[in-house]
């Protein structure tokens, strides 16, 4: 065998190879081999973070490549995610059954080795975590941190006759040290922190900096408006009243980093006051500079507003370079004659409920699926939502008395909001942050449309951004395609980048 | 009856093809294009690059692959990764290092896609999950690289 194998091998044929590689850590060996390979294993990875920046701005493809897990988390939407190195963490998360209630939170730690794509549970010691969901991870020297959320609660309600799983926010803080795996809890400052869940949170020079969040209690509704600051190192939280026109009070809306000084929060939905039920969906942009001792909220200019103001009010964005991209899944199957799509109805509260002061906590909300009742296949605007026995079009029937958690209540008249969806295309929608900072510009792109599984999820799902990719985990895929014993029913993830040669 | 093309490597040897192997090569799919082809065409492609072991070996592949379909334009989600190739393909590829890396360079010079695909894989695979070391121990290569 030669000497030097490598030599007989010219540059564009390892980059082929290189590329089929996870841009992790079999790249970062490859680059310390020999010179060659190093030249080409950097090429690689910078082909590969370039390709995606362009895919996001229309101006090359992207492809959506389905992982199928053996060992992974058990179904859950709403998991806390966060990217450190070479893997994926993932804590928590709710389990939510077919009529979009949800039935279980779970307090599991796993790590996805993004290398070779297998999750592992990670089995800390210490003081673990309440199980809980619609919380948030933030990676901070060696540590993750983990605030707020909401748990289950089960409570007794003589008025629905039964046992009721209540969703209430927590307000406690634990930190993962990773190198020693222990769970410690923050007790503190507890009196004073708002319990909030759905809220935004960056850090910043040792500071996590909370924004908005869903939070209970009309005094409390007025403590949304305010910047909350964690300081990391002494756990102690301060209120910043910031001077002037500030964004409204808002929870599921994207809180990004945008350097030390600023960061950039971008649609939600607005807090109604008074009630639990989801205001009008936002797509606003603010940036909060904090760079002088007088924090300020900027209002950005936003060019091409998104065509869907629902995208940045439902979904979280990721920050991927100077972009921060929602996915966009939109798609729908004609399933029996039907389309078939996703309605989410809200209730009014029950006048009855009011009357009793219970703990505003509670939260009667649900999705139905419901058959949608097209007069002709050319029009497509006109939706008549109707009461059918057809689940899905597939089988079973619609409760109309839901006896499993509301007991004895009538579904109220709903406010009816659909979402359709296409086939099986995707779009990535990227807001380019560049002039952000200077210019108080921020400008939509949308992608060209991508090929994905049927199954990727559209509620719930976590977005994080490895190298030159962008992973989608957990979630809720479209209800027909939640469980059928004709599929493979094992957990998925999926990883969008550019569309490379050998696939 | 189907035409017939005559490929000359290295060392002298002649092989007759089927044009509709040969021109799974691009290489030799433009050439044919250019040259034009008669019927009783006496023309003999030369591949100065590739010695008759190897394409051999490279035509033993385009004759099982000559019927395959294109890659489908929509991803089909299976249980295999990206990374798997079929196992006709890896039994075929279990061949020695030298070997291997003469495939490759000769599906390069051919311009013969899917097989490029799937011996760059199939090296892939043998870096995938290795140390520094191991990686350097398998393809016998000097560290002539000192970081900065």
């Amino acid at each position: 065998m030669d000497e030097n194998m490598s030599k007989t091998l010219p540059d564009e044929i390892l980059e082929i190879i290189f590329r089929s590689l996870a841009p992790y850590s079999d790249l970062r060996s490859c680059s310390l081999v020999c010179k060659q390979w190093n030249r080409v294993a950097k090429s690689t990875y910078r082909y590969g973070i370039d390709k995606l920046y362009s895919g996001l701005r229309g101006s090359a493809l992207l492809q959506c490549t389905t992982q199928i897990h053996d060992i992974a988390p058990s179904r859950r939407s709403h998991v806390a995610t966060c990217v450190v190195g070479d893997y994926l963490y993932a804590f928590g998360g709710s389990f939510v059954d077919d009529y979009r209630d949800y039935r279980a939170a779970f307090n599991d730690l796993w790590k996805m080795n993004l290398s070779s794509r297998k999750w592992e549970r990670i089995i800390p010691t210490g003081q673990y975590p309440k199980p809980r969901f619609c919380a948030n991870l933030v990676h901070h020297d060696g540590n993750l941190i983990l605030y707020g959320g909401r748990m289950l609660h089960r409570s007794h309600s003589v008025l629905q006759g039964g046992i009721v799983l209540l969703s209430v926010p927590i307000n406690e803080i634990h930190v993962f040290q990773m190198e020693s795996c222990r769970w410690i809890s923050d007790y503190r400052t507890l009196d004073i922190v708002p319990h909030i869940s759905m809220y935004g949170v960056t850090e910043h020079k040792g500071m996590l900096v909370v924004t908005g969040g869903h939070i209970h209690s009309e005094a409390a509704i007025a403590e949304n408006e305010h910047v909350w600051c964690y300081c990391i190192e002494s756990g102690d939280w301060t209120k910043r009243d910031v001077e002037g026109p500030k964004p409204g009070p808002r929870r599921k809306h994207t809180q990004v980093k945008l350097d030390d000084d600023h960061l950039l929060l971008i649609g939600g939905v607005r807090i109604v006051r008074g009630t639990d039920n989801d205001g009008q969906p936002q797509n606003d942009c603010w940036m909060l500079d904090m760079s002088q001792p007088d924090w300020k909220w900027i209002l950005m200019t936003v060019d091409r507003p998104a065509e869907n103001s629902l995208l940045c009010s439902n979904h979280r964005g990721c920050k991927v370079g100077d972009n921060l991209v929602f996915l966009h899944p939109k798609c729908s199957m004609n399933i029996g004659g039907h389309r078939c799509g996703i309605i989410r109805v809200q209730r009014r509260r029950n006048p009855g409920l009011d009357a009793l002061h219970l703990p505003h906590a509670l939260e009667p909300h649900g999705i139905y699926r419901i058959p949608l009742e097209i007069n002709n296949q050319n029009d497509r605007n006109v939706i008549r939502a109707q009461p059918d026995v057809n689940v899905n079009g597939r089988r079973g029937e619609l409760c109309q008395d839901r006896t499993h958690t509301v007991r004895g209540v009538q579904p109220y008249p709903a406010v009816v909001r659909s979402y359709q969806f296409e086939k099986k295309e995707y779009f990535a929608y990227s807001l380019d942050l560049e002039e952000a900072i200077v210019k108080h510009t921020v400008r939509w792109r949308k992608s060209l449309p991508f090929w994905g599984d049927e199954r990727l999820p559209v509620l719930g799902f976590s977005v994080d951004y490895g190298a030159g990719e962008i992973i989608v985990t957990g979630g809720l895929p479209l209800p027909c395609f939640q469980s059928r014993c004709d599929v493979d029913n094992r957990e998925r993830s999926y990883f969008i980048a550019h569309k490379s040669v050998l696939s | 009856m189907s035409k017939i093309i005559k490929l000359q490597t290295s060392d002298g040897e002649i092989f007759d093809v089927d044009v509709e192997v040969a021109t799974c090569s691009g290489l030799i799919k433009t050439m044919l294009e250019v040259l034009g082809m008669d019927e009783n065409d006496e023309e003999i492609v030369s591949l100065p690059n590739v010695s008759s072991a190897i394409l051999k070996k490279v035509l033993e592949w385009t004759k099982y692959h000559k019927d395959d379909a294109p890659p489908p334009e929509v991803d089909e989600p299976t249980d295999k990764s990206s990374h798997e190739i079929c196992s006709w393909d890896y039994n075929f590829l279990k061949v020695d290092q030298g070997t291997l890396f003469e495939i490759i360079l000769a599906a390069n010079y051919l311009d013969i896609k899917g097989l490029l695909v799937v011996t760059c894989k199939t090296v892939a695979n043998m870096i995938k999950g290795k140390s520094l070391e191991d990686i350097r121990k398998t393809f016998n290569i000097k560290n002539g690289f000192t970081p900065a």
